[in-house]
């Protein structure tokens, strides 16, 4: 026990020894995507060449934890001077007056033509502009797999560009067992995992079938978007998919692990996969195509932006960081230490040689609409709660070929999110 | 306050009355700041409609407890951690009083299997989490793979809701059977083996030693295991937090357990009043649970 | 020795038998940590090859040394070492003296303080974490070793064991005898009970430190710069938003598990020491 006990406050000595460097001005940036703490740190140093004495803090861990430490560190102000957050939580800070309006410098900086009228629109929350668009959240397109084409006689310069066609298409592409279980998908679906993900990923088939989740009406409230023919055929295309088709299956292995180990030929999501095989299997021969057309042609674009604290945004030092880190110069490093593709105006050029499937992220076809989850603060519950009862209807095999099943499915969800939005003070008629 | 009937204790008695407030006082001071005040302060704010990072906190007394059963996710949560629960501590209570009593006693090896065994509680929550997914998987899991060696079929573990939460519940037995079996064994060391010496005079053997002495004098150490092993169960979350992230993750839905649900609804929804309130109702579930094995263990002395 | 501690009434095929079902039981136990340990030496492409193999084909090192270039590993490693170990000392000083006068001593209020242990054992943390927080807040304590440390300091359950301990192993006639020799109340404390209690306070010990050294949203929410970070929380660096980097979170929890192992190896002898007195009894 003696021992014990004097071996601990000797490591208690050495601990108390080790002094932290103090500077004149310290900026912490905190982040919920690891691949980004190089590029901040980078993007510190650089700017500490410009403004000696001023040194940047990073401090990053994965997204959820880092949501729940930021909720609670902003409203006690021992939080950071810049941070990024998803557009759900930033909300949610807005709403309850903790995040500042854009001082001139910024809001200018923000219109001075870097940034298209879309993003700048979308950070534009009545009449005042909060944070700066840094990168490109969501901006989400189909992957898929050339080798698997030619396999299975299909041309690989032609992808699917209609919603029929990708389910013909997954068709030939899958790959079964002498059980007939499925073995290669030919479209991996997103059908499992907690949170508003899979309600995102459904949106890419629904919002092109011609129905948004919510829509605005006419009192600047909401209400759901979907109970009609637009939803029925989304729920059935996945029903489809699964069941009548079977051009994927639950037991398969999903998502990006799955496309990067020949698992499935397609599926659809954002530019980070590229990354990822270059990362675990270079060797793959793939294309990236636009999201298929249904009724609509149009895909989930979504900025990610970083914003200031009360305190960050008095500082001159603070406000300059926040417009190098969006900055032209800054952008390359941007894609280069974390993948992530800048939300700002630029010259993609050199990426789309170097790797040509950036294309279709950094120079969509000029008829392809955006879309991006309406800016309120109940809209994350909503895509959470429904994400639930998808993933329960996803399992469902009685509703194949049953029109009645789906329909009342259907209904059922959007009475969910209805009550929901109620329960908000958002819901309206 | 009783303590003004100190008059009934003799001068010995109350020097060492005065002991115990003395020593008990710095510990209690630290229970009040770290635990007790924080309870209390969480028991206040359900009864209010409280936000996590908004300005307004208005009263609305038991509104929150009334919105709770009407919650679908709540008494779903309710269910799932009632079945959760009970399954792990019964099922790794009745695996680990064996292997306990087993390697209590001086056999080769006791020391190893003693570390093995105890391997699953000390690794930290993620890594574990990752290699029971990959355990789990449906396609190339090895759980699966032997399966197949005796010709049965694949299951689908982590897909299906029926399934998913007996897939946790086998993890969480596999986790806690070391926390058991130690605790059991430490129980076990603390019966002297004059009891089980005078028993064989008698005659007894086998089955009845364990009958009239060793479960007896378990009792304690059974109940003290049960207990926590409760509480615990009851306040799962780590584990099923892990296993709901991710794309390959479990169904959500299914391993929707009361902790789990009230981190949702007070770090995702930011309804603290809420979360708070259904805090309040888990501790009462598990008081009143305590309470129930209490009686019943220590009624069969 | 006693004939009860070595089983000779076993016949050889139930010993063969015996030692079968614990190793396969002990194989059971052990699988994820082979695929945590054999992952750890895996290149990152091999990691998601399909079918899955255990074995790397090209067993490297690499993943260890990444792991210390991304971070502070050493740091956060020196970070959990300092916070599980002040933890493990306070919450066995305070489950010793807490156990020992819940156990042996009457006095008003016992039964109303011992409910209130009770419930702060039953509720769980998470929800009383913002009050917790605030409380930090207010005093300064964001962002420190007592800030971070604090609630660790604290576990209802190890006044629980040792009271239940105690009072199985030690006698009141024991207490009197010491007394009549002159021992003090508190004499009583250190040179009775504390050397009896090695074999709980061994297994409190593990239980302790592996809750301290497994914590994370706590330590998470208070650490604001990542010199403050434990191991655990530093393992989350490998899960990025989409993907996982599994080769060099199964390095670092490899690195974790082992001080793990080195406790348990060491206390475990406290733990299996026999404590039958047999002077004493009877």
């Amino acid at each position: 026990m003696k021992r014990f006990l004097s071996i601990s406050a000797l490591v208690l000595v050495v601990l108390a020894v080790m002094v932290f460097p103090t500077f004149a001005k310290t900026i912490n940036v905190w982040t919920g995507f690891p691949e980004l703490e190089p590029y901040y740190k980078w993007a510190g140093d650089e700017f500490a060449k410009t403004h000696p004495g001023v040194q940047v803090e990073v401090l990053s861990t994965s997204l959820r934890e880092f949501e729940q430490k930021l909720v609670t560190s902003i409203p006690t102000g021992t939080g950071p001077e810049i941070f990024d957050v998803g557009p759900y939580i930033a909300i949610k800070l807005i709403d309850a007056g903790l995040l500042p309006a854009n001082p001139e410098d910024i809001d200018s900086y923000l219109k001075s033509g870097a940034w298209s009228q879309f993003s700048i629109d979308y950070v534009t929350i009545d009449g005042k502009t909060y944070g700066l668009p840094m990168m490109n959240g969501s901006r989400a397109a189909l992957f898929y797999n050339k080798d698997m084409f030619v396999e299975a006689g299909l041309d690989p310069d032609k992808p699917p560009t209609t919603l029929t066609d990708l389910m013909e298409m997954a068709r030939k592409l899958t790959k079964y067992d002498e059980a007939g279980n499925v073995v290669r998908s030919g479209l991996s679906l997103r059908i499992s995992g907690g949170g508003s993900g899979l309600t995102e990923k459904f949106r890419f088939i629904l919002n092109n079938a011609g129905a948004d989740l919510i829509v605005p009406t006419a009192n600047g409230k909401w209400k759901n978007g979907f109970n009609n023919a637009a939803g029925e055929e989304a729920l059935r295309f996945y029903i489809d998919a699964l069941y009548k088709y079977k051009v994927d299956a639950p037991e398969v292995r999903h998502d990006s692990d799955a496309f990067v180990t020949n698992v499935t030929a397609m599926f659809m999501r954002e530019s980070w996969v590229i990354g990822e095989v270059i990362a675990k299997n270079p060797e793959l021969n793939y294309g990236v195509a636009p999201m298929p057309a249904g009724e609509r042609y149009e895909t989930l674009a979504q900025p990610w932006s970083i914003y200031m604290s009360m305190d960050g945004a008095k500082s001159k030092e603070v406000r300059e960081f926040m417009m190098f880190l969006t900055s032209a110069e800054a952008a390359p490093q941007l894609i280069e230490l974390s993948g992530w593709i800048p939300e700002r105006e630029f010259d993609y050029e050199y990426l789309v040689e170097e790797t040509p499937q950036y294309e279709v992220f950094v120079n969509p076809p000029a008829d392809l609409g955006f879309y991006t989850d309406p800016v309120i603060p109940a809209f994350d519950e909503v895509q959470t709660k429904v994400a639930d009862e998808l993933m329960a209807a996803f399992l469902n095999k009685d509703l194949v070929d049953n029109p009645e099943g789906i329909a009342k499915a259907i209904d059922d969800i959007a009475d969910l999110v209805d009550s929901i939005l109620k329960r908000n003070n958002a819901y309206g008629k | 306050m009783q303590g003004l009937r100190l008059r009934k204790y003799s001068p010995y008695e109350r020097s060492r009355i005065l002991f115990c407030y003395v020593m008990l006082l710095p510990i209690f001071a630290l229970f009040f700041v770290l635990r007790i005040w924080p309870i209390i302060r969480t028991f206040w704010m359900s009864l209010f409609d409280w936000n996590l990072i908004g300005r307004n906190h208005s009263f609305i007394g038991l509104d929150n407890y009334a919105m709770l059963f009407q919650d679908p996710q709540f008494l779903l949560s309710m269910k799932n951690t009632f079945l959760y629960a009970g399954a792990s501590v019964a099922l790794c209570f009745v695996i680990s009083l064996p292997i306990a009593m087993v390697l209590a006693k001086k056999m080769r090896f006791s020391p190893f299997y003693q570390a093995i065994y105890f391997l699953p509680f000390i690794t930290p929550l993620v890594p574990m989490s990752v290699a029971w997914k990959w355990i789990y998987d449906p396609m190339y899991g090895i759980l699966n793979y032997i399966l197949s060696i005796f010709g049965m079929p694949s299951v689908g573990w982590l897909i299906y809701p029926n399934v998913a939460i007996w897939a946790l519940i086998i993890m969480n037995v596999w986790k806690n059977l070391g926390y058991n079996i130690v605790l059991l064994m430490v129980g076990l060391r603390n019966i002297s083996p004059v009891y089980y010496e005078a028993a064989s005079i008698d005659g007894a053997y086998g089955w009845k030693k364990f009958q009239y002495i060793t479960w007896p004098l378990l009792k304690p150490m059974i109940l003290y295991v049960v207990v926590t092993s409760t509480i615990n169960a009851f306040n799962v979350f780590t584990q099923v937090y892990v296993m709901t992230l991710g794309s390959q993750a479990a169904p959500g839905r299914a391993v929707r357990v009361l902790l789990y649900d009230i981190y949702e609804n007070a770090f995702r929804y930011f309804r603290l009043g809420y979360a708070s309130a259904e805090a309040v109702i888990l501790t009462i579930i598990v008081i009143a649970l305590t309470v129930v094995q209490f009686k019943y263990i220590k009624s069969e002395v | 020795m006693s004939k009860m501690t070595k089983d000779h009434s076993l016949g050889f095929l139930q010993r063969v038998l015996k030692h079968l079902a614990l190793i396969i039981g002990s194989i059971i136990m052990v699988i994820p940590f082979v695929w945590m340990f054999t992952t750890a030496f895996k290149p990152e492409v091999e990691v998601l090859i399909w079918p899955p193999k255990l074995l790397p084909k090209a067993p490297t090192y690499q993943n260890f040394i990444d792991l210390f270039r991304q971070a502070p590993f050493f740091r956060y490693f020196m970070n959990s070492v300092l916070i599980s170990g002040i933890s493990t000392i306070s919450i066995l000083l305070i489950s010793l003296v807490g156990g020992f006068i819940f156990s042996k001593y009457r006095f008003p209020g016992k039964n109303f303080l011992f409910t209130v242990l009770i419930v702060t054992a039953i509720v769980p943390f998470e929800s009383y974490v913002i009050p917790l927080y605030t409380t930090m807040v207010k005093w300064g304590w964001i962002n420190t070793y007592r800030g971070i440390i604090a609630p660790y300091l604290v576990m209802s359950f190890g006044i629980f064991l040792l009271r239940q301990h105690i009072g199985s192993t030690i006698s009141d006639e024991l207490m009197d005898a010491a007394r009549i020799d002159g021992c003090s109340e508190f004499g009583i404390l250190t040179r009775i009970v504390l050397p009896l209690s090695k074999s709980s306070g061994g297994a409190l010990g593990i239980f302790a430190f592996t809750q301290a050294w497994i914590a994370f949203m706590w330590p998470l929410l208070l650490a604001n710069k990542k010199e403050m970070f434990n191991m655990e929380i530093g393992l989350t660096m490998f899960q990025y938003r989409f993907s996982t980097n599994y080769s060099l979170l199964m390095a670092g929890s490899v690195i974790s598990v082992v001080p793990m192992i080195i406790i348990f190896v060491v206390l475990r002898r406290q733990i299996i020491e026999s404590i039958s007195l047999t002077g004493l009894k009877g």
